[in-house]
């Protein structure tokens, strides 16, 4: 268990370090789909298999299938250059870095786990995660989730006038 | 077993439904309506969808009413932040349908987007679940992107939508990983159950929530524009179109305070490492925003500064913490959101087709003609309130902010931003001398200019705001004492 | 009820309606409103002085309502009307109505006629606040709205460079009077917790150890505040160059009114100021000196108003000369005869300047005597009554200020009071002589136009003429005892009792006759030299050119502030905040990524594209220093 996670935690990084590096956006995007297929095997190691599930079709089969239209619509090519260091770059890598090592610095310095949720691996196993997710989603937090269509009416209204035409 | 939620959770968020239904009656009336028609109709409902979710919560204030599973209530305290939103919503559609036939701006979405937006900030301040906290500022800011590139002919507000968006994506992903740190560490996103947690375990004994709440403080701070996250503020509240600036300097930031009180000030553990750090951004963020104001050649530019600064000295009273420092806080927010809104709703009037924006622009204004007077007048009362006239509601703000502080034993950092209040006198007066004690330039345009209905529509906004100002400045108690009871009520 | 709140309403309501319909309904309507209401003003002051008068002492109080109520401050909009701000009252309506009538003839040319008397009405309501308030708020509001009304008055005539410049002036000297005015009331609150004067008063001996730290540190402060608002030394500088104002404002606010307002101020804590006999010291230094040094300035100057400006600032010496000696009832009694008779003085240059057509200069004027026999005659007699001439409204009260500083032991003040006054009487009959004696140097073209003031100007005149007059009545001093001392007996038992000691009664009549002739002598010495030709003058000049330099230049104090305090401040903001931290850090840290960025020709061709990878790198700066400071700092 312990070493697949691993395994594929190391793989996501990787692959999303891909995604800024590669000069060639086809290359970009495929190392995208690299990076959410490892998430979705972590969410099935934490036995949430609903949002595996979801993670891959949603971001891998959809958003990405976008993504790659959009490259080939545009035509864009690949610029032929390597990714180059310069001063900003290093600052911001420096930056990144340090931010890391205050993430890890931090949780090595005595990190305590907090109380449990009554969402045990036990109970999600016994009921099924489609099922809690669901009575979570229409019980507790269903202001939440409905709310979330007004974050996505606002985020389509915004589309629409991004791709407006005519700018009368 | 579960349980569900019934008719009466719906109680808290009746004012939320009702623009809700406005918002979207807005965006159908755009399909059908005519163009020129449309526009006056869009915003009369809009405004007076917002006048009956004012009376909404008007009804609603005193009941304390909570809702889905303790998920919103509606407590004086978000019920006032609330009638600060939308009153900053009425004021920014009254000048902004002015301003949108003047610049050719016609998105019909536009009203749609700032009553959404307006129910993003009424989610971030009634929630009590850090989830909907986010929904709702999510919210918020994808509209206020959507806004403040809706003037798409123009480079300048492409490119500060543009700003706005990276730069708000950047500082959402803090957010989001502060709270989820949280949630590691709490096993909760319930604020009154994340409080007590701390309450029981102290913030700093574990790593986790005093990682969490740091980044939570870096993701609001970003939204109210405090040093050194207020980089993006000057190029985008100059770029955007003015009435969004308005709209955001006023309701955008009251709204990213009423969460960070929500979130700090309702009984987390102090800590004295937290006075010192905010008392550092404080006094950065009073300087920055006044030293630079100083400087700037334009005056939507210098506002954007000046704004800054009034994040500052809100932030005087979230250090110094007290109850009078809250109240002080609300009442702050409607003053600046208020005269925040005034100013640069003179900026967004155009005078015999031209923009003003520069100092130069606005040199000898008073005299040009009877509509420059009345608008000369009108800034001249928004500036002093800005700089803290006595009889303004700016005076009335900052005196009970300082108060606090001073009461709180924060000397130093009163006598810092009395210090700093004083310089920003420089920069709010000049543009008074401006208008009244200098003659036009030789490139003002002479001549007058019929005033249309739109224009007379915003002035008669900005007449209200000033007189609203003028009113606060000279009869504050009553709403001071509405402050200081809604208080009482936010402490869990 | 006593509906004291109405005395400010009435300008308030004239400023509105003059403000808002005065451009429509023309002058005839606005020189109807503008003093009426000031008028109104006036009547129901009298009313409420007489009732106060009535009341044997007792304050009338009037809360108007509940301005603000926070944790353990209660401020509210509360009046009072005791005896000094009865005095006051009178003073600001009276004067302040006599010159709004003035002002109807001296202003009836200008453009912006219903703008002027909105400001000066706006100002007699800022000013009747600050002297009716209960509490320090009350106080600040009106503080702040005179400063206002001060700054866009003396900016009038804005397009003349000098008057912005002068307005300018004015409001950074103020600034910094009203940081010590902040300071003091900070300290206040917190030493006292309340901001209500009657308290303060009453706990002030309990509270405060007299002599202390804290006790010495809040006056320090509060009278820095009367410094910048009073004009003395060291923040006069602005009052001369205020005279850029239309006239009657100079003499309504730079001479009557909101120049007092420090000593009003001083007057109104006077059980504070007691408690600290070092800043009563100080304050009696540097009203002496101010009084020596305004004086000696005004010798030499030759535009009209600012003889009468430094003759202010002079005056104003004298009065904090007697506050700082304890006599706060002498000083108050001064600041009312000051008010009529150099009001009267202004108003009179006023319509010498009215009649020659905006010419201020003495050089150019000469003999009017017989062409303005009205404005001729009053003139003298305030000249009269500033000299110090019995039986004149100046004479009583400069000499019991002379004689409570010598009896307070203080011979050095004394001498320099007197030696003011020998130069008050010099100036001021100079001034009379140049102006209106001797052979006209008036240039021929105005020397045509000449004529004498309409009566709307003369009558005001009259009006202060005859309260110079008789004005001082109101306190002989206790030897001459024809008439009780009125001043004494209306001020017992208001101020903080300072020990004095008794001087004898020879003392004071001899020294009474020494000012009698302090004042009389001056004035045959300037008729000789400026009554007639003034060869004599010039020969004087050419001998003693420094000590002339010195006083013609004002002892070059502008040229000294702006080199030791105004360049030094430029400077050190150019290098220190600009060049240095914001150029030399903060500039070089956001662009040194992008000038980096450009040198190695990578990417970031596009400034703005930089810009906003600059912005974002600020904010993960920003974030790692937070993280570190909370999480990493060793404590």
């Amino acid at each position: 268990m312990l070493f697949t996670f691993y395994l594929f935690a190391v793989i996501a990084v990787a692959s999303s370090l891909g995604v800024l590096i590669c000069r060639n956006p086809i290359y970009s995007a495929m190392s995208l789909v690299c990076t959410f297929f490892c998430l979705g095997v972590i969410y099935i190691l934490l036995n949430e298999e609903f949002v595996a599930v979801i993670q891959i079709l949603v971001y891998a089969g959809a958003i990405l299938v976008l993504f790659l239209f959009v490259i080939m619509l545009l035509n864009i090519t690949p610029d032929g250059e390597l990714f180059r260091l310069n001063i900003p770059k290093v600052i911001g890598i420096g930056i990144t870095i340090g931010f890391l090592a205050q993430i890890i610095g931090l949780f090595l310095s005595g990190l305590q786990y907090g109380p449990k949720d009554i969402y045990t691996v036990e109970k999600l196993t016994e009921e099924g995660s489609i099922a809690v997710i669901g009575r979570l989603l229409y019980g507790e937090y269903v202001l939440p989730f409905e709310v979330v269509s007004l974050l996505l009416l606002v985020a389509v209204i915004g589309a629409v006038i991004i791709g407006k035409r005519r700018l009368d | 077993m579960i349980t569900f939620a019934t008719v009466s959770d719906l109680m808290p968020i009746i004012p939320e439904l009702i623009l809700t239904f406005v918002a979207i009656l807005v965006l159908i009336v755009d399909l059908v309506g005519t163009q020129t028609k449309y526009r006056i109709t869009a915003a009369v409902l809009s405004i007076f969808g917002l006048c009956i979710a004012i009376v909404a919560e008007i009804q609603l204030f005193g009941e304390n009413y909570t809702g889905f599973f303790n998920t919103v209530v509606a407590d004086e305290y978000s019920i006032l932040f609330e009638i600060i939103y939308m009153i900053t919503g009425i004021i920014t559609i009254m000048i902004s349908w002015h301003y949108i036939a003047e610049n050719k701006m016609n998105f019909r979405e536009y009203y749609a987007l700032i009553l959404f937006a307006i129910i993003g900030m009424m989610f971030m301040t009634s929630s009590t679940d850090l989830l909907l906290i986010f929904i709702g500022l999510e919210i918020m800011s994808i509209s206020s992107y959507i806004l403040v590139g809706m003037m798409r002919q123009s480079v300048k507000s492409n490119e500060a939508a543009l700003k706005y968006l990276m730069l708000g994506a950047f500082s959402t992903g803090f957010l989001l990983y502060g709270i989820s740190l949280l949630y590691g560490a709490t096993a909760s996103t319930k604020l009154p159950e994340i409080v007590s947690h701390l309450q029981e375990h102290g913030v700093f004994n574990n790593p986790l929530t005093g990682f969490g709440l740091a980044l939570l403080v870096i993701g609001v701070g970003f939204k109210v524009a405090i040093v050194p996250f207020h980089m993006w503020t000057p190029d985008v509240y100059s770029g955007a179109p003015t009435p969004v600036t308005a709209f955001m300097s006023a309701a955008a930031k009251a709204a990213g305070f009423a969460m960070l009180i929500r979130i700090f000030l309702t009984g987390i553990p102090y800590a004295e490492r937290w006075d010192n750090l905010m008392w550092l951004i404080t006094v950065l963020t009073m300087t920055v925003g006044n030293v630079m104001a100083l400087k700037q050649i334009s005056i939507k530019r210098m506002l954007a500064y000046s704004s800054i600064a009034h994040a500052g000295y809100v932030m005087v009273a979230v250090v110094a913490g007290s109850e009078a420092a809250i109240s002080g806080i609300i009442f702050y927010s409607l003053a600046y959101a208020l005269m925040g809104v005034g100013a640069f709703g003179v900026l967004s009037i155009q005078s015999k087709g031209r923009t003003l924006e520069t100092y130069d622009d606005f040199t000898g204004y008073a005299s040009q003609g009877p509509k420059e007077q009345v608008m000369a007048f009108l800034m001249s009362i928004f500036m002093l309130s800005l700089l803290g006239l006595p009889l303004t509601a700016g005076f009335v703000g900052k005196f009970q902010i300082f108060y606090a502080a001073l009461d709180a034993g924060w000397v130093w950092l009163t006598v810092i931003a009395a210090m700093n209040s004083v310089i920003s006198l420089f920069y709010y007066l000049r543009v008074i001398v401006c208008m009244y004690m200098k003659d036009p330039l030789d490139s003002a345009v002479d001549g007058n200019e019929q005033p249309t209905f739109s224009s007379v529509f915003a002035i008669s906004g900005l007449l209200g705001t000033a007189i609203a100002v003028l009113y606060l400045g000279v009869f504050p108690n009553r709403f001071v004492e509405l402050a200081q009871l809604s208080v009482k009520t936010i402490s869990f | 009820m006593h509906q004291i709140w109405l005395i400010p309403a009435f300008p308030l309501i004239g400023c509105i309606l003059n403000g808002l319909f005065g451009k429509f309904f023309g002058k005839r309507f606005v020189s109807f409103v503008g003093p009426l209401a000031v008028g109104f003003a006036f009547l129901h002051s009298l009313v409420l002085f007489f009732t106060m008068l009535n009341t044997k002492g007792h304050a009338l109080h009037e809360t108007l309502y509940t301005w603000m109520e926070t944790g353990s401050l209660h401020l509210s909009m509360g009046f009072q009307v005791d005896q000094l701000s009865g005095l006051f009252l009178l003073i600001i309506t009276g004067v302040g109505f006599l010159i709004h009538v003035y002002s109807i003839g001296y202003m009836h040319e200008e453009e912006g006629y219903y703008r002027y008397f909105s400001y000066l009405n706006l100002f007699v309501f800022f000013m009747l606040l600050l002297v009716l308030g209960d509490n320090f708020m009350v106080l600040f509001v009106g503080w702040e709205g005179v400063g206002l009304c001060s700054y866009l008055l003396i900016g009038y005539y804005f397009e003349k460079k000098s008057a912005a410049d002068a307005c300018k002036k004015a409001f950074i000297v103020n600034r910094i009077g009203d940081f010590g005015f902040l300071s003091a009331a900070m300290l206040i609150f917190i030493t006292f917790g309340t901001l209500s004067f009657d308290r303060v008063n009453e706990a002030a001996p309990d509270l405060l150890v007299p002599g202390g730290i804290l006790a010495t540190l809040i006056t320090l402060f509060l009278f820095l505040g009367a410094t910048g608002k009073s004009a003395q030394i060291p923040l006069y500088v602005w009052l001369p160059d205020a005279m850029e104002g239309p006239t009657p404002v100079s003499a309504l606010i730079h001479a009557a009114t909101m120049v007092t307002s420090g000593l009003y101020m001083l007057a109104r804590l006077s059980h504070l100021f007691v408690l600290a006999p070092a800043t009563m010291n100080l304050i009696a230094i540097i009203g002496a000196l101010t009084a020596l040094m305004a004086a000696t300035i005004a010798i030499t100057q030759t535009d009209i108003k600012r003889v009468l400006a430094y003759s202010t600032v002079s005056q104003l010496g004298y009065m904090f000369l007697a506050m700082g000696v304890g006599a706060f009832g002498v000083g108050i009694f001064h600041v009312m005869t000051h008010a009529f008779f150099k009001a009267l003085l202004f108003l009179c240059s006023g319509a010498v300047i009215h009649s020659l057509h905006h010419e201020q200069d003495m050089q150019k004027m000469g003999g009017l005597k017989n062409k303005l026999p009205v404005t001729y005659l009053t003139m003298l007699i305030g000249t009269i009554a500033i000299a110090g001439i019995p039986p004149f409204a100046g004479f009583f009260s400069k000499d019991e200020i002379l004689w409570k500083t010598w009896s307070a032991s203080h011979p050095i003040l004394w001498l320099m009071g007197f030696l003011t006054a020998i130069l008050t009487s010099f100036y001021m009959f100079r001034l009379i002589f140049l102006t209106f004696h001797g052979e006209s140097r008036v240039d021929p073209h105005t020397a045509k136009h000449i004529h004498e003031s309409p009566v709307s100007m003369l009558a005001p005149l009259a009006v202060l003429a005859v309260l110079s007059i008789f004005g001082g009545f109101f306190g002989v001093p206790h030897v001459l005892h024809f008439l009780p001392n009125g001043i004494e007996l209306y001020f017992e038992g208001f101020y903080a009792e300072v020990p004095v000691g008794h001087g004898s009664v020879i003392a004071e009549i001899v020294l009474m006759v020494m000012s009698v002739a302090a004042a009389l002598i001056p004035v045959w010495i300037a008729w000789k030299l400026y009554a007639g030709n003034l060869d004599q003058v010039n020969k004087w000049k050419a001998q003693f050119k420094i000590p002339y330099a010195l006083s013609w230049n004002k002892y070059y104090i502008d040229e000294i502030y702006d080199a030791a305090i105004i360049q030094p401040m430029k400077k050190c903001s150019t290098i220190v905040l600009w060049k240095w931290i914001d150029v030399g850090i903060i500039d070089r840290i956001v662009h040194l990524s992008g000038d980096l960025a450009r040198v190695s020709g990578g990417m970031l061709r596009g400034l703005q594209n930089g810009i906003l990878q600059q912005y974002a790198l600020i904010f993960a700066m920003g974030t790692v220093g937070i993280l570190w400071y909370l999480f990493f700092l060793p404590y």
